[in-house]
């Protein structure tokens, strides 16, 4: 002990001499900072090189500093070029600070420590927080949509509270992951609460070896984000406030009016109007209006940031309310962010970020209320209300029935409130060792607490009716608390820069939920007031059992920053996703790289490139994104697809139902990690002194021991699949992004683009009995197979050799023209006729059935892509940003009723275009009445719009105008007179416009049935009648900080 | 200084702490495999799965006798909503939606009936002190049922009946599972022989019988299986195998000594709608209790409760009924079901089936209609022409009519219903298929079906009950004694064939039982009520064994199983003539329909079963 504290001394010492030898001979130097347009730039930093003295400019630009004549002042801050002065003989000095163009020296985050740029030889995309903060987002998620190669963000949704899905770099897992997302160092869920105007920057790491430090839970790729701090040592507080208020234009279907919606009628249920006259005094109802109306967006953000010496804090608060597109619905969001740092001394560093949000939103609910981005099961002849007041039901006298619900009553009828209380905490110390190593902790902890009250209310629609009530309430909270201790060493010797670090992490997760319900409540609301009538059922979980345990290390190592090689290795341990000895996984990488531009030969070959560097990778991830236990087996209520009706029985009258409990499924102790291997060769470039900039990347993704919920068969009575590893799935692909940027005159400008191109394959899936997993259905009501324009088929196919999710049915071939050719085709029994869809006969029996059903398109995009635009001129700012997918195939499910007639609903004016529907003769729309031995008329009997084909399947290539921005920024003679530092007000529109040939409403499309961000890979690009309609937002708004 | 902050930043990782390992995990709302049961209470909570599955979607919880059995059947017509149309068409694709679901729901109970026989094993070792005496009335009770799940199976998917003397035995089965598949592989199992299966169907009934004897149970314990329910299950299976000896046998001692007798025709005219349940012909029973417990019936999500809503799908119609405070105008501009309109009615060949010679009914104006009052269904305009209603309750009161129509069917403007549990209304005449508005003389009859149908609530709306208050016989005495009649009958015995025959018959015409009446059989090809003038049925007509079976048993899940042992496909198509939404006439195909398809998610999940393996026909 004594020995070390000697050795410290002896270290120190001869560090301090040296510092006090340098305070001789300085004099007092002063000047100004200002920006490239002359405005004062306060919080720059200025440090005498190769010291770590220095100070910041004040509000007005201003700073003081004491430095000899041999002194280099440097000047910097995030995003400006460094400028370094030798002092001389001035005493004054004045400077100008520009934009970096160079994005070389920029800070990179990756996993547990920071990079720069230049240095990085794993695949890393940065987003800065600017470039999207005054999107109309509340999901940070969104602002990489078109901006990142490879990254592919779908807002499929305009739904408020909806969350993007993000896929990197192909689907890769039947449980594909979500990114992890890392947020100044720990771990989070989701970045759902995450104010957008709180980021500085957003990386991602895309390939292997950049994610695997993050081993098993990285295989969706890693987005770490920063938050802002203060800055700007001794200045007063800056304040910045921003506002924005937005239309929301939802895209809809119209359905039939009454006129047409009888003609419709009288040409395939004749019956059903027959000889009605009174038919003009029908209701004439639009219940797409009556359901959708604008919604709005506004959003309030201010925050307060500022600086001392020992001391540098943000305060920032949001707000944004969002009313839904659909009657009832919205989300409000509101959130506070609180983050501090403080140097205690040379040698500690503390500090903390916490980040509180609550999320009110009103979901749709209700029986019978389920969304339609068009309601075809309706009929405008129903009126709104009956005249007695009661909600609308079928008109009598006419021979038509009705089964439905009246759509509007039906959302009236039921209401809820979601509350999602969301708290982020994290600490850390950082202490400065000797020999050059530096101790970090961190502990992080989030609390999130969801509560859900969901009333039904009684209520009669005619044919659809319930006599009682019915309150569900839920209370669930999760917590995780992450612990991590991580020691770096940094050290140069000469020309080698070696950068090592060595952690220990451990994260405990817990839940405790109570999920209650009870019908025949006394009075309507979210309260409980028992009555005699009422049934309760209560059901919750305590499950502190989550944990994970994972050691790793990194070394960097670089000569002269020209030559990089990197390794690194994770162990991580689930405990409770993996059984006994399964549960541990080792993740590896290395990677290496070659700035070819520092060689001097290089130089005089392409001195056009001021840098390019090519860099290889290699990596492991793991994934163990499925459900808790899925290992074991065990006894619990006997439940059945339909519920747990079926989970008690009586013995005999007046007597308490039994409970039933029986085994659940077959263990499967062998589970474990599904493994991803990517390797990556990139190549980073800038030419025309940074004005050009660009990256390319290849890579090649396999994932082995994929998991795969295998149906166990029927007969075996396990409802519950197999949870096991049975295959593999490869995406290749390639990256490019490019960009230019520079300024003519008053002009400044920044282009760029980029795109990706991935080609996913499954390659092996072996144990299901026909090896093929099927997925989707047409629903017109979520989860009901049977009600559906396509009854009970499923819509894709996964196999080996296709990619995930392929659309699997009929091929059509083509319409049919004649009557000699059609009546060779025969569909359940039925012979076709002209105007008929003429499918493929795959197996030549003559008869077109399951065994026909061949891949007829992929929904895997082969190219996503972004540009954008970014212009200044004088005060102004236009910002346009571009995204697009080519190369895939989208199911339009939609169409299936809107050109034929569903169930007892109504239709689209596209019916009218069917082949020989009325006085129409052969068009490009199959029939819909095939004619019938007795002159009658069949409905759809030739299964043309009832079976799933590629009639169907249409190409989703679009361009978006994803956001368009005007800005004004006011300049700094008006706003000194009222105090204020700067001023921009800005109008916007965002979807603005999309260009496709995609027939229904619009082609960006996610996974099915999945709440959440959730990717299915088996649902992917399925237009159904259930998806919540895209929309287009117009805003306005402005920024101003004091 | 620099010491004080190590030593802070030290405290500061403490803090934190690292968690210990755990050893073995489970999720903590469920009871880990390792260790339960561990008493018999426990193991009694598995044994109730077996029941409570019968209670299935595919089984009596809601699709199985209205879309499945009762549109194959011809005893309901009614809108060919999904997988119904090719019930009602006798012609299913392998993606059938109902075998499917029947399928997976018997196979399920097999399940659970293997669940209960293991964990009983595992208490049994785990606790050598446990009740014995208990564990083995559990074991019984569980290869009871697991008899029954395999002869529906059995019935409904094996290529074919055994006949006498092992024919079609080497035919293929159904896949037999006689344990709890502990791994992927013991999943994936080929197709049995059907002997090896009715074998199987055999062993279990009499490990039942021999678990079971002499166990009665407490009325608190009514629907629970008997010795009785095993010997009588067993006596069937011995007749659909044509084994007519051991049958014989069998049967004779569950007639002669189970304690059971057949109820008067009084309790049995009520034993169908909510009253007189275990009553003393019940031999097996599943117990259905009206209170849904705030559920959906089966589809109930969290809720648990002992519901089925068949009721929902075959209610009566009737005139009463308000729109708001105003009563309905007692025309069928306004009528009500007792449950979802517009699914499915009794078929009209049925009523000529059971000897209703009258045809329909004519309307006339109502002499005691009060135009002060205005048309309600209390006060209607018109009423049925009193010359028709009076040869109808002739027919019923003189048993030209046999009397078992009345317990099946209820009659247009003639039975009354309790529409709201209180009020009466007279049944209107169904509106399906397409006619809203009455038409009394046409040729559609239109009567409600009365049996396991709700008579005096509404199932739907406007009352709290929403689930049948029914319960369903899964055996009872009738059905043993006409099992017997058939095995007598078999092995050349036609008298006592012909005496248990009458004894069924005398029972429905209020008749003593034992008795010889005016309204016996004389012959095995005696005249029935099927040789209705009006549309005399060659087969039926000249049948009474085959007769009896349809009349007494009507919509309770049997029909099914002897038209496809006695191969009456052909000659039920021809009379029945149509069905509502399906091609017509209705045509049956022999080599085909009278097996269901396996269903072709089982040989997508069962790599033993290819679809070489499938029933012929598909």
């Amino acid at each position: 002990m004594y020995k070390k504290q000697l050795l410290l001394k002896l270290l120190f010492c001869p560090l301090l001499l040296l510092m006090s030898l340098s305070t001789f001979a300085q004099s007092a130097i002063t000047g100004k900072v200002t920006d490239e347009k002359g405005n004062p730039f306060p919080g720059i930093t200025i440090v005498i090189k190769g010291t770590s003295r220095g100070t910041n400019s004040d509000a007005y630009g201003n700073y003081k500093i004491n430095a000899g004549s041999a002194a280099v002042l440097v000047f910097s801050a995030v995003g400006y070029a460094k400028q370094e002065i030798t002092v001389g003989s001035k005493t004054v000095i004045n400077v100008t600070m520009t934009e970096d163009l160079q994005q070389l020296n920029e800070v990179v985050v990756v996993g547990y420590g920071t990079q720069k740029r230049k240095d990085l030889t794993g695949s890393i995309s940065s987003v800065k927080g600017d470039l999207f903060k005054d999107q109309p987002i509340t999901n940070p998620i969104e602002g990489l949509q078109g901006r990142v190669a490879g990254v592919n963000i779908i807002q499929n949704s305009a739904a408020p509270d909806a969350v993007p899905q993000v896929i990197i770099r192909g689907v890769a897992s039947f449980y594909q992951p979500n990114p992890l997302y890392i947020v100044d160092g720990v771990r989070q869920a989701d970045l759902n609460n995450l104010n957008p105007q709180d980021i500085v920057s957003m990386d991602i790491a895309k390939d292997a070896a950049s994610a695997a430090i993050y081993g098993s839970a990285a295989a969706g790729g890693v987005i770490l984000v920063t938050t802002k701090k203060g800055s700007g040592i001794g200045a007063p507080p800056s304040i910045s406030f921003s506002s924005r208020y937005g239309i929301t234009k939802p895209k809809l279907v119209q359905l039939l009016g009454t006129p047409d919606f009888i003609k419709l009628q009288n040409l395939v249920n004749p019956t059903f109007f027959a000889g009605a006259t009174k038919t003009d005094t029908l209701a004439n109802t639009n219940w797409v209006d009556l359901l959708y109306r604008n919604g709005t967006e506004q959003n309030y953000n201010l925050s307060v940031s500022g600086a001392s010496a020992n001391v540098n804090y943000l305060a920032s608060g949001f707000y944004n309310q969002q009313t839904g597109i659909f009657i009832k619905n919205y989300s409000n969001i509101g959130g506070a962010r609180v983050n501090t740092d403080y140097k205690l001394s040379k040698y500690l560093t503390i500090g903390e970020q916490i980040d509180v949000s609550q999320r009110i939103t009103s979901p749709l609910v209700g029986a019978e209320a389920d969304l339609h981005n068009a309601p075809f099961r309706t009929q405008p002849i129903i009126p709104i209300y009956n005249p007695d007041g009661s909600w609308g039901t079928e008109p009598t006298g006419y021979k038509i029935a009705f089964g439905g619900p009246n759509p509007l009553g039906a959302v009236n009828s039921a209401g809820a409130q979601d509350v999602k209380n969301n708290f982020q905490g994290n600490a850390y110390a950082d202490v400065k060792l000797p020999f050059h190593l530096d101790f970090r902790t961190t502990l992080g902890y989030s609390y999130f607490l969801e509560t859900n009250d969901s009333f039904q209310n009684s209520y009669s629609f005619g044919p659809v009716a319930s006599s009682t009530n019915g309150l569900s309430k839920s209370y669930a909270q999760s917590s995780q608390l992450l612990t991590n201790y991580v020691l770096t060493y940094n050290q140069s010797f000469g020309k080698h820069n070696i950068n090592a670090l060595a952690g220990y992490e451990q994260i405990v997760n817990k839940t405790n939920n109570v999920y209650s319900s009870m019908s025949s409540i006394g009075e309507p609301g979210y309260s409980y007031i028992q009555t005699s009538a009422s049934a309760l059922a209560l059901s919750g979980t305590y499950d502190p059992q989550g944990l994970i345990k994972s050691q790793f290390a990194r070394v960097n190592y670089n000569y002269n920053e020209r030559y990089y090689i990197s390794g690194s290795i994770r162990q991580d341990a689930n405990y409770d996703v993996f059984g006994p000895d399964k549960q541990k996984g080792v993740f590896p990488a290395v990677s290496a790289g070659w700035t070819i531009s520092s060689e001097p030969f290089f130089k005089g070959i392409l001195p056009i490139f001021n840098s390019l560097k090519f860099r290889g990778s290699y990596g492991q991830l793991g994934n163990s994104n499925v459900s808790p236990y899925s290992f074991t087996s065990t006894y619990s209520q006997f439940n059945n697809a339909n519920g747990y009706s079926v989970g008690a029985q009586g013995f005999a009258p007046g007597q308490p139902f039994q409970i039933a409990n029986t085994l659940t499924g077959i263990p499967n102790p062998n589970l474990h990690w599904e493994t991803i291997t990517e390797t990556n060769l990139g190549f980073d470039g800038e030419a025309l002194h940074g004005n050009l900039y660009f990256t390319a990347e290849v890579y090649n993704k396999k994932t082995s021991d994929l998991i795969y919920q295998l149906p166990l068969s029927a007969s075996s009575g396990f409802t519950q699949p197999y949870i096991t590893n049975i295959g593999d799935v490869d995406n290749k692909g390639f990256e490019l992004m490019a960009g230019y940027r520079n300024k003519i005159g008053k002009l400044g400008f920044d282009v760029s683009g980029n795109i990706a191109y991935n080609k996913n394959k499954v390659t092996k899936l072996s144990g299901a009995a026909t090896d093929a997993v099927y997925g989707g259905y047409n629903y017109y009501s979520m989860g009901n197979t049977s009600f559906s324009q396509m009854p009970n088929q499923q819509l894709t196919i996964t196999k080996v050799g296709l990619p995930f999710g392929e659309f699997y049915g009929y091929k059509v071939l083509g319409i049919f023209s004649n009557e000699a050719d059609a009546q060779k085709q025969v569909v359940n029994g039925h012979k076709a006729d002209i105007g008929d869809l003429e499918y493929q006969d795959l197996n030549g029996d003559g008869k077109i059935d399951q065994n026909d059903r061949q891949p007829i398109g992929n929904p895997n995009p082969k190219y996503v892509y972004g540009f954008n635009i970014r212009l200044n001129y004088g005060g102004f700012d236009l910002a346009a940003l571009f995204n697009g997918v080519a190369g895939v195939q989208l199911f339009n499910g939609v169409k299936a009723y809107e050109q034929s007639l569903f169930q007892d609903g109504n239709t689209t004016s596209q019916v009218f275009h069917d082949s020989f529907l009325g006085s129409n003769g052969l068009t490009s729309q199959p029939r819909l009445l095939s004619p019938t031995a007795g002159g009658g008329n069949a409905l759809d009997a030739n299964q043309n719009y009832s079976s799933v084909n590629s009639y169907f399947v249409e190409s989703g290539a679009y361009v978006k105008l994803k956001n368009v921005q005007l800005g004004y920024t006011f300049s700094n003679n008006t706003l000194k007179q009222i105090s204020i530092k700067s001023l921009r007000v800005f109008v916007m529109a965002n979807n603005v416009f999309t260009i496709t040939k995609y027939k229904g409403l619009d082609p960006e499309l996610g996974s099915a049935f999945t709440t959440g961000g959730a990717v299915n890979p088996t649902t992917q690009g399925i237009d159904a009648v259930t998806n919540y309609p895209q929309a287009r937002i117009f805003s306005a708004g402005l920024d101003v900080s004091l | 200084m620099i010491k004080k902050k190590y030593i802070a930043a030290l405290a500061f990782i403490l803090i934190a702490g690292c968690k210990k390992a755990p050893v073995n995990v489970g999720p903590p709302n469920q009871y880990s495999s390792s260790n339960y049961p561990t008493t018999i209470t426990q193991l009694q909570t598995v044994l109730v799965s077996c029941y409570s599955d019968l209670r299935d979607v595919g089984l009596f919880g809601f699709d199985f006798l209205p879309r499945m059995l009762g549109q194959s059947t011809h005893v309901l017509n009614g809108n060919p909503f999904s997988f119904t149309g090719e019930m009602a068409s006798t012609n299913l694709t392998v993606g059938d939606g109902g075998a499917q679901e029947t399928w997976n729901a018997l196979y399920v109970g097999v399940k659970n009936c293997n669940v209960t026989i293991y964990s009983a094993g595992v208490l049994l070792k785990t606790d050598p002190s446990v009740d014995k005496a208990t564990v083995n009335l559990i074991i019984g009770q569980a290869y009871c049922l697991r008899g029954w799940y395999y002869m529906q199976l059995e019935c409904l998917y094996g290529e074919a009946y055994m006949q006498a003397s092992g024919t079609n035995g080497d035919k293929l089965g159904v896949p037999l599972y006689t344990e709890v598949p502990q791994s992927l592989a013991a999943t994936q199992v080929a197709r049995s022989s059907v002997k090896d299966v009715w074998a199987l169907i055999i062993s279990d009934e009499k490990q039942a019988a021999t678990l079971l004897k002499g166990q009665v149970w407490p009325s608190t314990d009514a629907a629970r299986a008997t010795e009785w329910s095993a010997k009588g299950l067993l006596g069937k299976a011995y007749v659909y195998t044509q084994d007519w000896a051991d049958a014989k046998t069998t049967l004779n001692d569950v007639i002669t000594n189970s304690g059971k007798t057949l109820m008067s025709y009084a309790t049995y005219h009520d034993a169908f709608n909510g009253s007189n349940k275990f009553n003393s012909e019940s031999l097996l029973e599943l117990y259905i209790d009206p209170n849904p417990q705030g559920g959906y019936g089966i589809y109930s999500g969290s809720v648990s409760n002992s519901a089925t809503i068949d009721g929902l799908l075959w209610p009566p119609v009737t005139f009463g009924g308000y729109n708001g405070s105003t009563p309905y105008d007692g025309t069928n501009n306004a009528v009500q079901f007792l449950g979802y309109g517009g699914n499915f009615y009794i078929h009209d060949q049925n009523i000529l089936r059971f000897g209703y010679t009258l045809g329909n009914y004519g309307l006339v104006a109502n002499p005691k209609y009060n135009a002060s009052v205005g048309p309600t269904y209390y006060n209607q305009q018109q009423v049925i022409d009193p010359v028709y209603q009076k040869a109808a309750l002739q027919a019923r009161t003189n048993n030209t009519t046999d009397p078992r129509l009345y317990v099946n069917a209820l009659q247009p403007r003639i039975d009354s219903v309790q529409f709201d549990g209180i009020h009466w209304a007279l049944i209107a005449k169904n509106p399906i298929p397409e006619a809203p508005v009455e038409t009394p003389q046409s040729t559609v009859y239109g009567w409600s079906l009365r049996k396991y149908s709700p008579i005096d609530y509404n199932i739907a709306a406007n009352t709290t009950v929403t689930s049948d208050k029914w319960d369903y016989y899964l055996l009872r005495l009738a059905d043993v004694y006409l099992l017997y009649a058939e095995a007598c009958i078999g092995s050349g015995d036609n008298v006592n064939g012909l005496e248990y025959l009458n004894r069924v018959k005398r029972r429905a015409y209020s008749l003593p039982i034992t008795t010889p009446s005016v309204v016996d059989y004389k012959s095995l090809s005696d005249a029935t009520p099927a040789n209705n003038p009006l549309s005399p049925d060659p087969v039926l007509g000249h049948n009474p064994l085959y007769y009896e079976r349809w009349a007494e048993l009507f919509n309770e899940g049997t029909w099914w199983f002897d038209v496809c042992r006695w191969k009456l496909g052909d000659s039920e198509a021809a009379y029945y003539k149509s069905a509502i939404g399906v091609p017509s006439p209705l045509t049956f195909t022999d080599g085909k329909s009278y097996v269901w398809p396996i269903p072709l998610t089982e040989i997508n999940s069962n790599s033993k079963i290819t679809l070489a393996d499938q029933n012929p026909g598909y």
